[in-house]
């Protein structure tokens, strides 16, 4: 009796655990978490963010709700901060999110973050850049896009960077305002996106089918941002990538993400080697006479998957979860501009994953490390 | 003497009209009143006399004349008083009633009861609210004379001789009508003007004056369909006039609803409501037909008690359905006027609704059919 108790109580913890994720698609959390119905406590709002009260009830617009003082917050951790309110120790799993944290660029550094015109210490384009428009921009990148064009194509952006929109990274670029753009993708149901229940041909479909409301683009959702992503494992994001992917064809690519404000670094590398700019959205080469193959500190074949430099894949197998491993050459072996990026920001110039002033060739002490990843032999 | 004929037929005519004509409160008149306040040469009771000859109801809390009679120890929904029907609400038993009627119950803000004043209107005299310097989203009507019941309900306001030590209920209430010509006590019935004497009594002054709200009165106040059970469905509640016509705006501008009523007191909710988008959560705005609102009410489209709508227009005859692209959310779709169990005198637990959580489509979820999939 007590081991048919036993085989049961087992039974339903594994159907709990291989079905019970997949289910825990979309926001889930007290609807308080994020919402307030009349932006007033006792009588008073001094209780929510200023400048209130903000569309959809929310408790703050984009940034009132996903900045705080910890990586993560709301009664069950369902909330991702990408501004964090206090220092954080870093970027990468059990520092930041996978995206990176914007602290750095919204405390006055502007090469270490996108200067997001929503973010509460961005008051106009950044500095260091001639006007407002991304380094790279090609207005073409976005021609006929499905979810609008990036700035409507204009030659010179008139105005600065946001969460969302037109001039945002994130839903629709054919409607003007944040909320509008990822209207509905909160609580649309994107287990399409979510590991064990991956069904990429529904991906994409709309905001709330796209990877990270990011329009368009495939991936899987990793379910805390890779807060406790660990190399060699499939506890991590898994980023759409293709081998070659010229004059933007594939548009489901991370990459391409990237390339919709940054095309040229995107569409002008060069096609091979020797490159003109570092190369996207290609396969790392497996050929054993170069260095990539030893992809961090692997031998070319199932080499251990970096969470610091990560790379994508070209399919995503349906039901499927992120590689633990990748073979250089091969599918899953895809160099992405988030290779080398965080999104939002971090503690390093240009957003890199790594300082990039002590990348020194030949002289690291620690050769699986930022660069070294892929350049193994550098 | 065919004089005489016609005063016998008039007079026979009378005996024989339908009860419905003689509408109003019914019964003895010493059920509610009395003279003298003294019987036998005693005082009727301890704190009296009271305004109108009331009398002290046996078994109710000695508040002031309203709570006498709407109060009770034994009961939390209606008593009988000499066959008459007398809601309740304010129920003083030791602990929270698990049945109330449609605007909810006083219990929970009562001090030594309840004693938790995010959950009731402070009627009570002179047990102010902790929380609150002014009703929330005041328009500025706090600050009329002194002790204005957009202020506090629980200190008698002066000010202007028409309101002139009014607080508490009638603070709300503010020209109760219990003999008006509306509907046979006991039962249902469409009240829409001044001379039934409004929806509930619920009335406007100054600006407001000559205006009040009307609805569809639940004969028995909603008793039995505020006891935690389904009563999606229902064949007869009270039903409740919205008006979508103005997005921005309070009072009764509004029309005659009851959110009109409500925005009296918390204007900011509907004047500020709207910009470009919802920023506070929609008052006396119709329910999309489409996206998860149009599947309000389930296939069937059920009216649920629990959350109510408003309707257009208000007949004699209550929906027992929903109708999206018709219907409107309201204020009292999510809050019981009187108190409730929940902070912020809400129909349901506002925290332990669970985005994503699954769960029956109740609360929240009623309108937000697909937030908790």
């Amino acid at each position: 009796m007590k081991r048919g108790a036993v085989v049961f109580v087992g039974i339903i913890v594994a159907f709990l655990m291989v079905f019970g994720s997949p289910a825990m698609a979309k926001v889930t959390g007290p609807c308080a978490d994020c919402h307030t119905m009349h932006y007033s406590q006792n009588g008073v709002s001094t209780g929510y963010p200023s400048g209130g009260p903000f569309r959809a009830l929310t408790i703050g617009g984009c940034v009132g709700c996903h900045s705080g003082d910890s990586a993560r917050r709301g009664n069950n951790n369902e909330i991702p901060v990408v501004l964090r309110t206090v220092a954080p120790s870093g970027t990468g799993p059990g520092k930041s999110l996978a995206g990176g944290d914007f602290y750095w660029v919204d405390a006055g550094n502007p090469t270490k973050g996108h200067d997001v015109i929503n973010l509460p210490n961005i008051t106009g384009k950044d500095a260091n850049m001639p006007n407002l428009n991304p380094p790279g921009w090609d207005p073409a990148a976005t021609s006929g896009l499905t979810f609008g064009q990036v700035a409507g194509g204009e030659t010179n952006w008139s105005s600065q960077l946001t969460c969302a929109g037109k001039y945002g990274c994130h839903g629709r670029h054919d409607v003007d305002d944040d909320y509008a753009a990822i209207r509905g993708a909160h609580h649309a149901d994107d287990s399409c996106l979510k590991p064990g229940s991956v069904d990429e041909s529904a991906q994409g479909a709309d905001i709330g089918t796209s990877y990270r409301f990011l329009a368009g683009i495939h991936g899987i959702e990793d379910d805390d941002w890779e807060w406790t992503a660990t190399d060699g494992t499939t506890d991590h994001n898994e980023y759409k990538g293709v081998n070659v992917n010229s004059s933007y064809s594939n548009k489901t690519t991370i990459s391409y993400l990237c390339a919709e404000c940054h095309g040229q670094f995107h569409s002008d590398t060069g096609g091979s080697s020797p490159w003109l700019r570092h190369p996207t959205d290609i396969y790392l080469p497996s050929d054993t006479s170069k260095e990539y193959y030893k992809y961090n500190g692997g031998t070319g074949s199932d080499n251990p998957y970096s969470v610091v430099a990560p790379v994508g894949r070209d399919t995503l197998p349906a039901n499927g979860y992120p590689d633990a491993t990748i073979t250089p050459g091969s599918d899953g072996s895809v160099v992405l501009c988030i290779s080398c990026h965080r999104a939002h920001g971090s503690e390093y110039d240009d957003l890199l994953r790594w300082d990039y002033s002590t990348m020194t060739a030949g002289q690291s002490p620690t050769p699986n490390e930022g660069c070294f990843i892929c350049h193994t032999t550098k | 003497m065919r004089r005489k004929l016609i005063f016998l037929g008039i007079f026979i005519g009378l005996i024989f009209l339908p009860p419905s004509v003689f509408a109003h409160v019914s019964g003895h008149c010493s059920n509610c009143h009395t003279m003298h306040y003294s019987q036998d040469g005693q005082p009727l009771g301890t704190d009296g006399p009271h305004q109108y000859l009331l009398i002290e109801k046996k078994g109710g809390h000695h508040s002031s004349a309203c709570v006498t009679c709407h109060s009770s120890q034994t009961s939390s929904t209606y008593e009988d008083l000499g066959g008459c029907k007398v809601p309740i609400v304010f129920y003083y038993g030791s602990s929270a009633p698990t049945s109330y009627l449609a605007g909810g119950n006083f219990w929970w803000v009562k001090e030594g009861l309840g004693n938790d004043d995010t959950k009731g209107h402070n009627v009570f005299l002179d047990e102010d609210d902790d929380n609150l310097e002014k009703a929330p989203g005041d328009v500025g009507f706090a600050s009329c004379g002194s002790n204005s019941c957009h202020k506090n309900l629980s200190k008698p306001f002066s000010g202007m001789a028409e309101l002139d030590g009014k607080y508490g209920c009638e603070g709300c209430h503010l020209n109760v009508k219990h003999h008006a010509n509306d509907h046979p006590n006991g039962e249902s019935g469409l009240v829409d003007s001044a001379d039934k004497g409004w929806y509930r009594f619920l009335s406007g002054h100054m600006t407001g004056d000559g205006h009040g709200v009307e609805g569809y009165e639940h004969g028995e106040w909603e008793a039995g369909l505020h006891d935690g059970g389904d009563h999606q469905g229902a064949t007869d509640h009270n039903e409740y006039l919205g008006d979508d016509s103005k997005t921005t705006g309070y009072g009764f501008t509004l029309g005659h609803t009851t959110t009109a009523f409500c925005t009296g007191c918390h204007g900011v909710f509907h004047d500020y409501q709207y910009d470009n988008g919802w920023i506070r959560h929609p008052s006396d705005a119709v329910i999309p037909n489409e996206r998860e609102y149009q599947y309000v009410g389930g296939d069937s489209h059920l009216y649920d008690p629990l959350s109510p709508v408003a309707k257009p227009t208000v007949d004699t005859t209550p929906d027992t359905t929903v109708n999206p692209g018709t219907d409107m959310v309201m204020c009292l779709s999510c809050h019981r006027p009187h108190g409730s169990p929940y902070p912020d005198l809400l129909r349901w637990d506002y925290t332990e609704q669970i985005a994503g959580g699954g769960g029956n489509d109740k609360g929240c979820f009623y309108c937000h059919t697909q937030k908790n999939d």
